[in-house]
């Protein structure tokens, strides 16, 4: 018979040169050497001496994607973790430059750190480069000058041929103003410029600024758009844009993904993307405008497949003009616009699902996702959208809409007559309404969840005998999904026989 | 269903889906075929195996990972452990590393996953002397290291 012996070979103790199979020779040496002259303090008796280096490294990796300082922090914590981290340059390929680690390494230094970075990171490794900087409460004088952003965009450019992502983030009064007025600053423009002539892994372009920088600011985010977009980057798949003007100069780029969050130059922005396959669409602040439409012609983005949009007035505005032949995913994000009676720009506004559904070619649309606040669902606009096949709507848990469920999606089910006389329903391909409750109190929902499986599975007895019936419509799941739980109500029938239809998976996790 | 015995040999009869959360298990399971032959898990302790369980239960109907996860724009981020896996994972360090170290050789990659988000999580926003504090770990550097650690650190203005 055959033996089911495991093999232990990951669960072998740590902290002998043996067990950092992955390392070379020469660190196995060392560690030896550490050993043998550490004899009185070496004690590994605490638990996670039992570590491998294996899973140290794992544990490392998340350290590096989510807090990089603290890969620094475990190289200075012991011998042994120092000779892991030295050895793997992968746990230094995210350099993020924040108002964090300009405050523990000091702004003096700030070049000195950074090229040990680099130089642990190693020479071929892709890199994630983060600038960030935020307004915090400093003194001016702890802030990085023009001076410090100039010299960490200079150094980091140095690296730009092994940059797989760059981010840069500005905001305003981030960095400290210059001591004098009018003192002319050479920033090193010319410089970085010539180094990023290569791009040959960049994937990933975020650029965002706070507010209009002038030029006397050194090297902003909107400088470093203007000067990457006259680079090629073949492998550019993906582009974030906050803040930033397009209009002064159109990339080579020939990216699927485009993240924009306008004030006035949207409609260049989708002129110089046109082969997108996905949008996100935000307005800069709710009183922009975004009035791009004026004398342009219509702009056709042939490949866009998905849009995420802000549900506001200015959104719809630029997208007018914008044919979109073959969207099928739809999300229109609520969450950051103002309810009011005065229909402004920046307001809730259902404005883009109406023009989607009236324009002579109708977005075939399948997948539509809502993030709504207080707002009511837009059931009339999304009717029109006969082919959907999947709605997502994202309310929050102390919203009224959770105590009146049944009503307020009444629209789903009760039939409709039809001009022929016929009974039919609203949304007839639907075959999964997902209602997700997000954050706030919870306890509204709470009160009424015991109740949802009863009222639900009854709600929808019509609508699915109707399904059993007719090849023109589809069975309707419903899936609940709460602050700890998921429900899905769902027939399981198939038969005419409507009592034993019912099947209801109750999951505690939340999907 | 299908038996495991544990190093302090006990035997653990569980569902065939919830074993093969286990990538290795899985593995021996599609080798050898149908057997009533338990399989022995000499590395992991029945109090671990009985946790690690636990975890293949509630998570059985999760549906696989995208295989090019890692191609992805976004890094790993460790907050995004679930409610119900923080407080399963709310335990002793002894029984964390446990968890982590079965995990491993179990082949469970989520259940790795949690575990070592939790330790980077420990780790987060503290200093070398915090961190050796929390984990009981001997400063062992050599003075050649610890010159060219204070070098590092005279760089630093406000620490």
């Amino acid at each position: 018979m055959t033996s089911l012996q495991a093999t232990p070979a990951s669960m072998q103790p740590s902290l002998t040169p043996s067990f950092f199979p992955s390392l070379p020779s020469s660190s196995s040496i060392l560690s030896t050497q550490l050993i043998a002259s550490h004899p009185a303090t070496y004690l590994p008796s605490a638990p996670i001496y039992k570590l491998n280096a294996d899973v140290l490294l794992h544990i490392f990796s998340f350290c590096r994607d989510d807090d990089p300082l603290s890969v620094w922090a475990a190289s200075q914590t012991c011998s042994e973790w120092r000779t892991l981290t030295l050895e793997h340059p992968i746990l230094w390929s995210h350099i993020v430059v924040d108002n964090s680690s300009t405050r523990l390494f000091g702004l003096s230094s700030l070049s000195q750190w950074l090229n040990v970075w680099l130089t642990r990171s190693g020479t071929n490794r892709e890199l994630d480069i983060v600038l960030k900087l935020r307004i915090v409460n400093m003194a001016w004088s702890r802030k990085p000058s023009r001076e410090d952003v100039g010299n960490i965009l200079r150094a980091v450019s140095t690296q730009a041929h092994r940059w797989r992502s760059f981010t840069y983030r500005l905001e305003a009064s981030a960095i400290r103003p210059p001591n004098t007025e009018g003192v002319l600053y050479y920033a090193p423009i010319a410089d970085i410029s010539r180094r990023l002539g290569s791009l040959p892994l960049l994937q990933f372009i975020r650029l965002s600024q706070g507010c209009y920088h002038p030029t006397r600011e050194g090297i902003t985010p909107q400088c470093m758009y203007d000067l990457l977009s006259l680079q090629v980057a073949p492998r550019l798949q993906s582009v974030s844009l906050r803040g930033i003007y397009t209009n002064n100069s159109v990339p080579d780029w020939n990216v699927k993904h485009v993240s924009y969050r306008f004030s006035t130059s949207t409609f260049l922005t989708f002129s110089a993307f046109p082969l997108i396959t996905s949008l996100q669409l935000f307005s800069w602040t709710q009183n922009s405008r975004g009035w791009p439409n004026l004398g342009m012609q219509p702009v056709l983005l042939p490949c866009l497949t998905e849009l995420r949009a802000e549900a506001n007035v200015s959104v719809a505005a630029s997208l007018e003009l914008v044919d979109m032949p073959v969207l099928s995913k739809l999300t229109l994000d609520a969450r950051e616009t103002t309810t009011s009676s005065i229909d402004g720009n920046g307001f809730y506004s259902t404005n883009l699902l109406r023009s989607l559904a009236t324009r002579p070619r109708s977005a075939p649309l399948t997948s539509v996702v809502l993030y709504l606040s207080t707002h009511n669902i837009p059931w009339n606009e999304l009717a029109c959208f006969t082919s959907m096949e999947s709605l997502r709507i994202i309310k929050r848990a102390d919203d009224l809409f959770w105590s009146s469920l049944s009503r307020n999606i009444s629209f789903l089910l009760r039939p409709i007559a039809s001009s022929n006389g016929r009974l039919s329903w609203h949304l007839p391909q639907l075959q999964i309404l997902t209602l997700k409750s997000r954050r706030g109190s919870a306890r509204l929902l709470s009160n009424a969840w015991p109740h949802y499986e009863e009222r639900m599975q009854c709600a929808l007895q019509a609508r699915w005998k109707a399904a059993r019936h007719s090849k023109q419509m589809a069975t309707l799941s419903l899936y609940l999904v709460g602050p700890s739980r998921t429900m899905k109500i769902c027939d399981d029938s198939t038969s005419d026989d409507t009592s034993a239809g019912v099947k209801r998976c109750d999951m505690t996790s939340n999907a | 269903m299908i038996n495991l015995t544990t190093s302090d040999n006990e035997t653990f009869t569980v569902d065939k889906k919830v074993a093969e959360k286990s990538v290795l298990i899985k593995n021996m399971l599609e080798d050898v075929g149908e057997s009533d032959q338990a399989i022995p898990l000499p590395n992991v302790t029945a109090s671990v195996l009985k946790k690690v369980l636990e975890w293949c239960e509630h998570h059985k109907d999760d549906p696989a990972p995208p295989e090019n996860e890692d191609k992805d724009d976004t890094r790993k981020r460790t907050t995004d452990i679930s409610e119900w896996d923080q407080k399963f994972i709310a335990v002793d360090q002894e029984m964390l590393f446990e968890i982590i170290l079965a995990a491993n050789y179990l082949d469970i990659k989520a259940l790795l996953d949690v575990g070592c988000k939790t330790v980077a999580n420990m780790i987060k926003g503290k200093t070398p002397e915090e961190i050796r504090k929390l984990f009981n770990i001997v400063n062992d550097f050599t003075p050649e290291e610890e010159a060219q650690i204070k070098k590092e650190n005279e760089w630093a203005e406000d620490r």
